[in-house]
């Protein structure tokens, strides 16, 4: 296509245009409708693609007593935002966790955000807190450098807004079912199967295990697309200088945030497996959570050293299946309750 | 805001619901200007400062220079514009290139200078208003136009949204006309502009965005592992990429204007199918290199002032054109080589003359050919993000090398056959219109392209790229 085609100095096409318009846009939508339902009908779900924009707004959305979450893509996958709404009898949290991610950086800023005292929910992964490599710093720093230098374009949020709030409702617009890919996925002869993980507007992950083919249990090492060689092979553990930096970086945060009013709770979400046996390796209880856990400024909890943990059925070593999500937001509502008093 | 972009179509609608329903000539004016104002504030308001001093700076100069009685009053007129638009653009696309290219040169004889870090935002199409403002005081200067007399007519011209970011690069001349005499979109212009439109969408997000640009960036973020056959296929899907693009782009606004009742200049016009340089320059860009034309080669005497002035300026004109793309030694490399090729072919035609083997149908086959071979050679110093790259790109593409599976054969089907398709379709139409064209297109037929137009751009373009052009 060459734009000479659209010399506008030459006479205009003549014809009966809004007829033509008319059939166009009603074929089109007719046709896209179909299209949507044939890929429901498959079992495909609507889903966030643009997760840095859904993180974006929810950034921006944080008020002085906002409830956040902070950690990696095990609360995302854990949390149900309907049953904290009945259980907590509050708004869903603000969820600014990150798959994979350390949030010190993002605890920080809301340390300098000296008006807000509300509650902070960590995940904590010590592969991911204890990284020394900075690999798992990279996302959170290029969103928050992402914010700072687009916060006063008015169309950088609108085209969020739409990518969160339009294309993440339509099946159609998932990234793995787009023309191109479907083409290429046609060249190669595998077509898409429905994802197992779902993201929402708000950020919650669902993650439905029973959608995957083959269902768990998998190889041990390579299963879930190599869930666990990323546990084996990700980042670098840090070795006892970085370590105490680390532990002083976050008890900074951590008083900093107390100081205006703001509390943290940290939870330990459990591993299980063969995956908890590599971040055990890696990254030994006595040498990073039970160094982490004293820390002034926060409280902190193990949530499977507590007498009433249920258990879970734990298919990729790390996440929550969806069925699972309303029980341990309940569980862990109640644990919240009792650190925060009766009135949280 | 990008024309790919729901926030844009929905900002349209309602532009184009209060255009067809505000009565008075005027107020539908006042409403374009404050349209563009907010299209353009919607990167970055307090940029809208350098529109308005943009803007400001022209309307007096060119009243100062065409009320002046003397030429030296007329000249410091002229000054004042040329120093405060370049001046701006000169620090906001140029201060830290030319900072570093100091330390760069006193470093060079033992000079350690460490350039301050700028932290300057580029303004989104600064090179494109500062080229349109300055050609209508140039005019005036040359007294080939007069002052306008509506300060509201400038400043549309100025800020009129759908040409701001990427052009094309309106002459004030030619644009003038249309802000005087009341206008209103007709059915077959309302018609055929959101056909033009849905046109350039399907370029840019299908083509561009979907098909080329991914093979574009995996061969040129890893250039140095590129062998021989992926070094050709990279470079071939950035020729596909930034024609489609940047003409995709010139397609949506001339479509945009055309649903407001305003016809704005070719920009595109079948390069790749160009036969020799002088040609190619003739169809790319072409407000660009019609600018540059009339504002800087012919002002430095142009081809009558013997050979050897014309090469120089030829080769000048280049330059500065390429280096007009970006702050980059290697956008300064690109306009060099377009102006070898354009001296080297001047004077081949010297030597040929009038041969009547030349304008054969394989002959000129041939060189259109030739000229796109060069044409991609000369995008690898276009594309590639360091002088290393982009030298060991254009040694392999002509050398050869050993490939390292950058790509799949997926990738080579793609680019290979989308890129024959490009050309076939640019020889095609070297002497056709895509309106004339579209005339002869049956009804049924048009329902159907635009139908699978609009289709194609819903069920692409899932990480909405900024177009090419809005970085320079």
């Amino acid at each position: 296509m060459h734009s000479s085609t659209s010399n506008s100095e030459q006479d205009l096409p003549r014809g009966s245009w809004g007829r033509t318009w008319a059939v166009c846009l009603l074929l089109a939508l007719c046709t896209l409708v179909a299209w949507e339902s044939w890929w429901r009908l498959k079992g495909h779900l609507p889903s966030i693609d643009a997760d840095d924009d859904a993180w974006l707004l929810n950034f921006a959305r944080i008020e002085s007593d906002s409830t956040v979450v902070v950690g990696t893509s095990r609360i995302q996958a854990a949390l149900d935002p309907e049953t904290w709404v009945e259980t907590m009898h509050d708004e869903p949290p603000i969820m600014l966790q990150l798959p994979g991610a350390s949030p010190i950086a993002l605890l920080e800023r809301l340390a300098d955000m000296e008006e807000f005292h509300g509650l902070v929910l960590f995940d904590f992964i010590p592969m991911f807190v204890f990284d020394a490599s900075g690999t798992s710093q990279k996302h959170v720093l290029a969103l928050l450098d992402e914010y700072d230098r687009t916060r006063i374009s008015p169309s950088r949020w609108t085209e969020a807004w739409f990518s969160v709030n339009v294309s993440g409702r339509l099946v159609f617009r998932n990234p793995r079912l787009l023309l191109i890919e479907l083409l290429q996925a046609a060249l190669k002869g595998n077509m898409p199967n429905p994802s197992v993980a779902t993201f929402l507007p708000g950020r919650f992950g669902p993650v439905n295990f029973q959608r995957m083919e083959p269902f768990p249990p998998w190889d041990p090492v390579e299963g879930f697309g190599g869930s666990f060689l990323t546990a084996e092979n990700s980042g670098r553990a840090a070795d006892e200088t970085e370590t105490v930096a680390i532990l002083e970086r976050l008890e900074r945060c951590l008083l900093k945030l107390q100081a205006h009013g703001a509390r943290v709770i940290v939870v330990s979400i459990p591993s299980c497996g063969e995956r908890a046996r590599i971040e055990e390796r890696r990254y030994p209880t006595a040498r990073y959570w039970d160094r982490f856990k004293p820390l002034k400024g926060a409280m902190a909890v193990k949530l499977d050293e507590l007498p009433d943990w249920p258990r879970f059925d734990c298919y990729d070593g790390s996440h929550l299946d969806s069925s699972d999500a309303p029980r341990f937001t309940r569980f862990l509502a109640q644990v919240l309750r009792g650190l925060l008093g009766p009135k949280q | 805001m990008v024309f790919s972009s729901l926030t844009f179509i929905v900002f349209f609608a309602v532009v184009l619901v209060l255009d067809r329903v505000l009565r008075s000539w005027t107020a539908r004016k006042w409403h374009l200007l404050i349209a563009s104002y907010v299209f353009y504030a919607a990167w970055n308001p307090p940029l809208l400062i350098l529109l308005w001093l943009s803007t400001c700076v022209d309307w007096f100069a060119a009243k100062g220079i065409y009320g002046a009685r003397t030429q030296k009053v007329r000249r410091i007129w002229l000054l004042a514009t040329l120093i405060t638009n370049l001046g701006l653009l000169g620090f906001f696309k140029y201060a830290g290139f030319l900072l570093e290219s100091l330390a760069a040169l006193l470093g060079a004889f033992g000079v350690a200078y460490h350039p301050p870090a700028l932290d300057v935002v580029l303004p989104p199409g600064i090179s494109f208003y500062t080229f349109m403002t300055l050609s209508y005081t140039l005019d005036v200067y040359r007294r080939e136009e007069k002052p306008w007399d509506s300060p509201l007519d400038l400043a549309l011209l100025v800020s009129f949204f759908p040409h701001l970011v990427a052009g094309p690069i309106l002459r004030a001349s030619r644009f003038h006309p249309q802000l005087v005499e009341p206008r209103r979109a007709t059915s077959d212009q309302l018609g055929w502009g959101f056909a033009l439109f849905s046109f350039g969408l399907f370029q840019k997000v299908v083509l561009a965005d979907g098909f080329f640009a991914p093979i574009a960036d995996q061969v040129f973020g890893k250039a140095l592992r590129a062998g021989w056959a992926e070094a050709w296929t990279g470079t071939l899907a950035f020729s596909g990429q930034i024609f489609c693009d940047f003409a995709g782009y010139s397609t949506c606004a001339i479509g945009v204007a055309l649903c407001l009742g305003f016809r704005l200049p070719e920009n595109f016009n079948s390069p790749y199918a160009a036969i020799g340089f002088a040609d190619f320059w003739r169809r790319w860009h072409i407000s660009l290199s019609s600018w540059l034309r009339d504002y800087l080669y012919i002002p430095l005497g142009g081809n009558r002032r013997g050979p050897g002035r014309t090469y120089v300026n030829l080769l000048l004109t280049m330059l500065i054109g390429g280096l007009w793309h970006g702050a980059s030694w290697m956008f300064v490399i690109w306009g060099g080589l377009h102006g070898i090729f354009l001296v080297l072919e001047r004077r081949l035609k010297l030597s040929i003359g009038d041969a009547r083997w030349a304008s054969s149908l394989p002959a000129r086959l041939g060189a259109m050919l030739l000229t796109y071979a060069l044409v991609c050679l000369a995008w690898v110093f276009f594309r590639a993000s360091d002088m290393r790259s982009a030298t060991h790109l254009a040694k392999t593409m002509w050398l050869g090398g050993r490939s390292l599976g950058l790509l799949g054969p997926v990738d080579y089907v793609v680019v290979c056959g989308l890129t024959f398709a490009l050309l076939a379709l640019h020889w095609f139409t070297r002497e056709r219109s895509l309106a004339d064209v579209w005339s002869r297109t049956p009804g049924w037929a048009r329902v159907l392209v635009l139908t699978s137009l609009i289709l194609m751009v819903c069920l692409s373009g899932g990480d909405n790229r900024a177009f090419i052009y809005f970085q320079f």
